[in-house]
């Protein structure tokens, strides 16, 4: 529709031609506005193709039909007026009113001819009259002329006529009125002319009383013009009239005729401009009704497009009393019980999540709880199959991969784990609510776990669950450390009953010696048999200090030792040896190991012993003593080439009274390593042989150093 | 009623942007003779303009008055903004036909002489001709500086309509200008 409009536009663009009359350019200047303005409700209405305003298509759509309706009949009426008016100019301006008026005006202008025609004939007749020329050149009197002229006048016919010599003064003048008509009246260039050029000329002048056909005759004398006649006619008035009624007649048809194609402009102008007006008020109140139409449309299109995207709060006008406001009506009630039940979804929803995330936090809480204990925790319900059990269960019992949840605890028991299912077995069968019992669990390394099983059975009075609980913790450390507690305690009491006599049954073996050695028969006997009671004395009294040494270890005091100077003690001390080498590092000068030196230097000349004591002779085996220093830590490393350590020796070689020597204590390697652990540090057997050898690795620094 | 304008705003400056690209159609197109000369005190100007032969005789022909309407203005030339008015005259030249006598009664509006003429041409003459019509003062003008004169001629069949609206449409039939000093 906006190209056809912009078609008809350019069509009717006022040219230079016609004028451009103002009309034309208010009509092309709406029609512009109209086309531009179709253009843009389309662009809009494609842009809003995909997702289009609520009631925006019904509007336009209904606005679009309703111009259209307008439109197209006004189109019709337009292209028929201009018809009518094409027809009708044709009627109007027809060749035969056209030669008719031709006629006319040349029947009034034949009757100015004639008279002029006559005029000028009849003044010919006196250019040489003898009277006149007489008259003008002053060879007769006033009184003769005038009579003459008077003649002239009733003998022509004409009203007044007037007699001028050749300098324009008024000789005589005759008129058929009143002699107060007779007015004295100067010469016009018309006459001036005439007189110039020596010829008769007429003209048509107007008067107050009508129109006088003036006639100019020169006067010639013998030589040259010597004067001028000039007369009047009256034309008649009634055949005037009619003439200048032809002429305006005339006039007019020609105006007209000559402006034909401008008045057909006109006229097609003030149509289409009256169309346009029309089509304009149509459009107009076509929008306002369709959009009065569709506004409810388009309100219940979008309150439907909020509510499909969640928004319940929605509510449309009702004001119609008719269909839609109806269908606004019930649309709210919608709107508000849909509300209603979202908000008690809402409400129920809240309440789970609630409550999920108080059960979702208790048993995040529990099973952080259960990570972090120390203290295996296995959860079984009434029916006997593992509902829960923690990593501290796994890693105490080493559980094989079958002990999972919902697994039956009884047929999971078997092996070395079948005292776990005999104490669930005992706890489930007896009358109380709790059991606790202690017994051993072999580990599958070889290892003997002591354990404490301590059960309960769980009532269903709060919950709906019921079942049992049981807590395994591992007191093997705790069992160890009260069993060396009782052995100290036992060795300390019989060092002290032992040590006593020691002294005196050596020292009197030696005066036995001293006094009856030379009084006994056979003195290599007696020498053998002192000494063995010697050295097994001296054996005792070893024995007893490491017992006493091991029962009431004294707290290391510790202080800063250059990690040098026990490498230098050492190397003083075993120089000697010589299959022992002692590495002294430059780097370690300024490096500094916080310890108690007394203990560390007891550790490492045990170590020293013992590799001594593996290499024997041999002249091809050698103890290497060397340390090394990093950021955190000292290590001092010792190494021998002697025949190694047996396999079965090594995991036993750290506990007391454990010797390979046939004269060893079985404290040496106890009492290092508990100096070793005292001072935070550790004892361990790096490698059993090829070479044997042992790492004492103390931190640089103690969390707390006693006095220097 | 603003935010309605400002709406509405590129909409109206498109439709004004295609009407005023559209109204340089209407301009006359320069045609004619213009010459200035001078005597001691004044500066006149002779001019005619060159139409189509019918332009005149064929209303003429017919007894229709014909009117030409002579705008004439005098500016100081000035480069880069408008040229300084000196002076503005209008002259209204007419010929009324005489359809019984055939003659045509030529009247000057601005002296308001008038003369009655048996010859068409005589009338075409007096209408299409502006000659030694004296425009300025002489002492109006300074010497060695360049003036401007521009004439535009309105060529009305008819009577005249002396409303001031006519004139916004009415199309110039012809226009001339000529550029001169003071020796």
């Amino acid at each position: 529709m906006a190209l056809m409009l912009l078609t008809v536009t350019v069509l009717l663009w006022p040219s230079q031609d016609d004028g451009g009359s103002p009309l034309a350019w208010v009509n092309v200047t709406i029609m512009l506005a109209l086309s531009l303005l179709l253009i843009q409700y389309g662009i809009r209405l494609l842009r809003e193709h995909s997702e289009p305003r609520p009631g925006s298509r019904l509007r336009a759509k209904l606005v679009i039909a309703m111009i259209a309706m307008l439109l197209v009949p006004a189109m019709v009426i337009q292209m028929a007026a201009s018809q009518m008016v094409e027809r009708g100019m044709g009627v109007w301006f027809d060749v035969r009113v056209d030669t008719l008026l031709d006629r006319a005006l040349n029947l009034a202008q034949g009757f100015y001819e004639r008279v002029e025609k006559n005029m000028k004939r009849n003044l010919l007749d006196y250019i040489s009259d003898a009277a006149l020329l007489a008259a003008v050149s002053g060879n007769m009197d006033y009184r003769s002329t005038n009579a003459y002229l008077n003649e002239i006048r009733q003998t022509e016919g004409w009203q007044k006529i007037e007699l001028f010599d050749i300098n324009e003064r008024q000789i005589g003048a005759v008129h058929a009125g009143e002699l107060s008509a007779l007015q004295m009246t100067s010469l016009n260039e018309t006459a001036r002319l005439s007189m110039h050029l020596g010829r008769v000329v007429t003209e048509l002048i107007t008067r107050d009383n009508g129109e006088v056909a003036v006639g100019y005759a020169p006067l010639i004398g013998p030589i040259s013009v010597i004067g001028l006649l000039r007369v009047e006619i009256q034309l008649p008035t009634g055949v005037i009239q009619n003439a200048r009624a032809v002429e305006a007649d005339y006039r007019s048809y020609r105006q007209l005729e000559h402006n034909r194609q401008e008045i057909s402009a006109t006229f097609t102008h003030v149509m289409l401009f009256m169309t346009l007006v029309v089509v304009l008020l149509a459009g107009l109140v076509a929008l306002l009704f369709a959009r009065r139409l569709t506004s409810p449309i388009g309100d219940l299109a979008n309150a439907l497009r909020r509510v499909t995207e969640g928004d319940l709060d929605v509510a449309i006008s009702e004001s119609p009393h008719d269909e839609l406001g109806s269908l606004g009506r019930s649309f709210n009630k919608m709107a508000t019980r849909l509300k209603q039940n979202v908000e008690a979804i809402k409400q129920a929803q809240q309440d789970l999540t609630k409550a999920l995330d108080n059960s979702r936090q208790r048993q995040y809480v529990l099973e952080s709880l259960l990570a972090n204990l120390h203290t295996g925790v296995v959860l079984v319900d009434a029916n006997g199959r593992v509902r829960l059990l923690n990593q501290a269960v796994r890693d105490i019992l080493h559980l094989p991969n079958n002990w999972i949840p919902s697994a039956d605890i009884l047929q999971i028991s078997h092996g070395n784990l079948r005292d776990i299912g005999d104490f669930y077995d005992e706890l489930r069968h007896q009358q109380e609510e709790l059991l606790q019992r202690e017994f051993d669990v072999a580990l599958p390394e070889g290892q003997t776990l002591h354990v404490l099983a301590r059960g309960a059975r769980l009532s269903a009075s709060g919950t709906k669950f019921s079942g049992y609980l049981l807590v395994i913790d591992d007191i093997s450390d705790l069992a160890e450390a009260e069993r060396t507690k009782a052995w100290a305690e036992v060795a300390q009491r019989l060092a002290h009953e032992i040590k006593n006599p020691l002294t005196p049954i050596k020292l009197s073996t030696e005066r036995l010696q001293r006094r009856f050695r030379t009084q006994v028969d056979n003195t290599q006997v007696f020498d053998v048999c002192t000494k063995a009671i010697i050295d097994q004395v001296e054996r005792l009294q070893r024995l007893i200090a490491d017992f006493s040494t091991l029962a009431r270890m004294p707290q290391p005091k510790i202080r800063e030792v250059p990690v040098n100077t026990l490498l230098q003690d050492m190397n003083e001390l075993f120089h000697s040896y010589q299959p022992v080498r002692v590495k002294i590092e430059a780097d370690y000068n300024n490096s500094i190991c916080q310890c108690d030196p007394d203990q560390i230097r007891q550790v490492l000349i045990n170590l020293m012993d013992n590799a001594i004591a593996a290499t024997g002779d041999s002249e091809h085996c050698a103890v290497r003593l060397y340390a090394q220093v990093t950021d955190d830590f000292v290590a001092w490393h010792v190494e021998d080439d002697g025949d190694g350590i047996i396999e079965d020796a090594a995991p036993k070689l750290f506990k007391a009274y454990y010797s390979t020597k046939v004269n060893g204590s079985g404290l040496g390697l106890a009492i290092a390593k508990r100096i070793a652990e005292d001072h935070g540090g550790e004892l361990k057997l790096v490698s059993r042989t090829g070479p044997t050898h042992f790492c004492l690795k103390l931190p640089k620094h103690m969390p707390h150093k006693e006095g220097s | 009623m603003c935010r309605i304008l400002y709406k509405w705003r590129n909409f109206f400056l498109l439709l004004a942007g295609l009407l005023i690209a559209a109204q340089p159609s209407v301009y006359a197109n320069e045609s004619g003779n213009l010459q200035i000369h001078m005597d001691q005190k004044v500066i006149y100007c002779a001019a005619r303009i060159t139409v189509a032969d019918n332009t005149f005789s064929l209303a003429m022909k017919d007894g229709i008055l014909v009117t030409t309407e002579w705008h004439i203005q005098v500016g100081k030339v000035r480069d880069y903004w408008l040229n300084e008015e000196i002076a503005d005259i209008t002259v209204i030249r007419r010929a009324k036909p005489d359809l019984l006598t055939r003659s045509w009664l030529l009247t000057d509006t601005s002296s308001g002489i008038s003369r009655r003429v048996y010859n068409i041409k005589d009338a075409i003459h007096f209408l299409s001709n502006l000659e030694n019509f004296p425009v300025l003062d002489r002492s109006l003008l300074l010497i060695n500086t360049l003036y401007r004169v521009s004439i535009s001629i309105k060529v009305h069949a008819g009577e005249v309509n002396t409303a001031w609206w006519t004139n916004l449409w009415k199309p110039a039939a012809s226009s001339m200008q000529q550029d001169f000093s003071l020796p």
